[in-house]
């Protein structure tokens, strides 16, 4: 039943899609709007389609229905109601179902939106892109990776369950979900971008319609990320977030793009520069989510992220990536005549300057990281070598990179719009630059060592000062204004200042636990304990536990009187796996592994011990960061044309702090929250 | 006293402590240098990590050989070297920097190098040209 119900959705999904693609193309061909007007409706199907198949398989996987493959392959009477659930995407073709469940959700708050102006032709064009991506995910769902697939034969009495590693910790149930939010949002922009080109409606009206979607992509996306770190750190159990496996990477690369284009359209819009960059950096971070799937899922690459992958898709990614990247380069070219910038960058010491060379950063960071994942590959097909490539190549590039970029976060904010001078940059920056001498300076004091920690807790502090100093003026500004503090952290601008600090945190938190670490094996009896980087680590003893779905020996460590559990599990076909604690305090994490205990319990244990500083700030940081892309997001008021905000300002003349190029500045930024129109 | 010498004040200072902080850093220390060894040897039975990373006994026994070495006051490049005797040059993480590997170096060094130019036109060339050109 659930296979005939998953099938039934399926089809209804694809057919749906289908329809609406077809009706589009014809009303475009034809210039038949009735047609056009009848293909929104579709998205309905579509999601109606993708919600059947996802609640069909939910439900095959929460009732252990092992007539289903991917059911028998990925589940187990003893698997826990959450992992139960959250085995839809604990393997390849689970994952597409999300992914078309995700693209349905996002396809339907697009055609709803938009439905009143789809005789627009860009509109519908960019509504034909979204579908014709739709249809090649159900494609794919009917075909090569159709997670509905029967067992042949009576069905098995049980199953084999998830990877062990994917029932260790509920962060699964978020993570995956938060990054195809963010990979699968891309689609929308991407799907206006087409639209812009096909059309030759260059301007920048699409931008606006599309700017919410990316914002909020972005977002899904850093916390994906960041909860993928999260989750490496509490389960893989080496005490580490980050270690540029392809699949971190694959979820990277778009990132990169997207931070590039969030910057580089306000170059666009503000000045209509940058047209062609723009549109390259939206086709890379769609193209990239799938170049990322096609390396990760379809065999060609090895990671400890990829558990499960399937050589059949690996074609049709591929192609899929092929026709996205040709379609994308080639309209860009064909419209090329039409994308020449109106003018020119006037001043290097500009926002637009900052902003340019920002964009070369993040492009060449990812350049550098998609050469550093699929070189291996290129290598073992080009001169049947085998090389690895791993986190210290990453890092001797990466740690250069992050620093310019810290610099150049730093000094963007201050910086006005058009053209500047450097005596106002020293006056603007003095503040922000005088805390980031004032931090190296007690580090240095404390006793902290290392050129490069030291330079990006100076950084940091001068980009947080910076963010900061920001903030604080839009506050007074708002304030004074009678609109209400709390504005001057909402807004484009204003929530980007608070995705710095959130970017800081994470920049610093990441110098100091990588810099500053440091990691010991100790073998110890119940009641004996050793001091290690100033905490006091005593082993009270081990013994054996007993759940459904796994056993093993579980541990208990006091750790400066608090006891944590670390455990080493055996689940059915996965024996063996480490399952860290962690004492996590502001200051420092403590990282607890079982290495080796006797299987009674009794006896000495070898314990690891991972103690590393500030990691907490790194999660701190990720959440800041989201929030300030939500913040950025917000929508603002409705426009008020007898707005006295920007008058009232001018009456009352500058903030302390504040020079009367930045109370321009600030008045029309506030005049644009206030409108709600910029923001 | 004027910005300009508060800002000179404050890149003096700045470097000085910078400098007086880089005597010493994390990078010198024992600890460091197996911290740094543990990153780029790969786990002989694994596919992608590192020997830090993996508790498989071939990661555990290599783990073990680099701390016998290091404390034995052998080199990085001599103790890459009997990794690489032992296991193959895959086994390192950063493959070496000859033949078609020099790509993995060069390639970024150039793109960034061709952006550099290429923005370097856009704030300054660009301008240069259209003011010559009236």
């Amino acid at each position: 039943m659930n296979a005939i119900l998953g099938q039934v959705g399926v089809a209804l999904g694809l057919l749906s899609a289908i329809t609406g693609a077809v009706a589009l193309l014809g009303g475009l061909l034809f210039r038949n709007d009735a047609w056009l007007r009848a293909a929104p409706g579709t998205v309905w199907g579509v999601l109606a389609g993708a919600l059947l198949a996802t609640g069909a398989m939910e439900h095959a996987l929460v009732t252990h229905d092992f007539s289903l493959a991917y059911v028998a392959d990925n589940n187990s009477r003893e698997t826990p109601l959450l992992y139960s659930v959250t085995g839809l995407w604990a393997a390849l073709q689970g994952s597409i179902l999300l992914w078309a469940l995700v693209l349905s959700g996002y396809l339907a708050i697009m055609g709803h939106r938009y439905r009143a102006r789809v005789t627009d032709r860009l509109v519908a064009t960019a509504l034909l892109s979204a579908l014709v991506v739709t249809i090649f995910f159900f494609g794919l769902i009917s075909g090569p990776a159709n997670p509905f697939v029967t067992v042949a034969g009576r069905p098995p009495l049980d199953g084999l369950g998830p990877n062990a590693l994917l029932q260790d910790n509920p962060l699964i149930a978020f993570h995956p979900v938060f990054l195809y939010l963010g990979f699968v949002g891309l689609t929308i922009p991407f799907s206006f971008a087409i639209g812009a080109l096909v059309t030759g409606r260059l301007g920048e009206g699409w931008l606006v319609e599309t700017r919410r979607f990316t914002l909020v992509a972005w977002a899904f996306l850093t916390v994906g990320i960041v909860m993928g770190a999260w989750w490496s750190y509490q389960v893989l159990g080496w005490g580490g977030f980050w270690a540029w496996d392809p699949v971190e990477n694959a979820a990277l690369l778009p990132w990169l793009c997207g931070t590039a284009y969030l910057h580089s359209v306000m170059i666009q819009e503000r000045r209509g520069l940058l047209r062609v960059w723009n549109l390259a950096l939206l086709v890379s971070a769609f193209s990239l989510t799938i170049l990322g799937t096609f390396l990760t899922r379809s065999g060609v690459l090895v990671s400890v992220h990829t558990f499960s992958d399937s050589s059949a898709v690996g074609p049709s990614l591929l192609g899929f990536f092929g026709l996205v990247v040709a379609s994308g380069v080639g309209l860009i070219a064909w419209r090329g005549d039409r994308l020449a910038s109106p003018g020119s960058i006037d001043s290097p010491i500009s926002r637009e300057g900052a902003f340019l060379v920002n964009n070369l950063l993040f492009a060449a960071f990812a350049v550098v990281v998609l050469l550093g994942t699929v070189f291996p590959l290129l290598v073992q097909a080009l001169d049947n070598q085998q090389v690895t490539v791993g986190t210290p190549y990453f890092d001797s590039i990466a740690v250069p990179l992050g620093l310019a970029l810290l610099f150049f976060m730093a000094i963007a904010p201050a910086l006005p719009w058009r053209a500047s001078s450097l005596a106002v940059l020293r006056q603007r920056m003095l503040g922000p630059v005088s805390f980031g001498v004032l931090v190296i300076a007690a580090c240095v004091a404390a006793g902290v060592r290392g050129l490069t920690p030291l330079a990006a807790f100076g950084l940091g502090a001068v980009a947080g000062g910076s963010a900061l100093r920001q903030i604080v003026l839009a506050t007074a500004s708002s304030q004074r204004a009678g609109t209400g503090a709390w504005r001057g952290i909402v807004g484009r601008a204003n929530g980007g200042m608070v995705v710095h600090i959130g970017v800081v945190l994470v920049a610093v938190s990441l110098a100091s636990a990588t810099s500053y670490g440091h990691r010991a094996e100790f073998t110890l009896r119940p009641g004996q304990s050793v001091s290690y980087e100033g905490h006091r680590i005593e082993y009270v003893g081990s013994h054996p536990f007993h759940q459904p779905n796994r056993s093993g020996i579980v541990s208990a460590v006091r750790v400066d009187g608090a006891v944590f559990h670390p455990a080493i599990s055996d689940y059915p076909g996965y024996e063996g796996i480490g399952t860290p604690a962690v004492d996590s305090s502001i200051r420092d994490d403590v990282y607890l592994t079982v290495n080796g205990v006797a299987s009674n319990g009794a006896g000495s244990a070898t314990i690891g011990v991972v103690e590393q500083p500030m990691v907490m700030w790194l999660w701190v940081g990720g959440v800041l960061t989201a929030l300030g892309a939500l913040l950025a997001a917000f929508p603002a008021r409705r426009r008020r044309r007898d707005s006295p905000w920007e008058g009232r300002v001018a009456q009352r003349g500058s903030l302390p702090g504040m020079d009367r190029a930045e109370m321009a500045e600030l008045s029309g930024e506030a005049a644009r929250v206030a409108a709600g129109v910029a923001e | 006293m004027s910005s300009r010498v508060v800002w000179l004040g404050l890149a003096v200072a700045a470097v000085v402590l910078l400098a007086v902080g880089s005597v010493h850093g994390p990078e010198s220390s024992a600890s460091a240098r197996v911290a740094y060894l543990e990153s780029v040897l790969k786990c002989p039975s694994c596919e992608d990590l590192s020997i830090t990373q993996s508790d498989a006994p071939s990661a555990v026994a290599l783990r073990h050989r680099v701390l016998r070495w290091v404390d034995e006051g052998w080199s990085d490049a001599k103790i890459e070297q009997a990794v690489v005797s032992s296991y193959g040059e895959a086994e390192l993480l950063v493959p070496p920097a000859g033949g078609v590997n020099a790509t993995l170096y060069i390639l970024p060094v150039a793109l960034i190098g061709l952006a550099t130019a290429a923005v370097g036109w856009h704030l300054f060339g660009r301008r240069r040209v259209e003011r010559g050109g009236g």
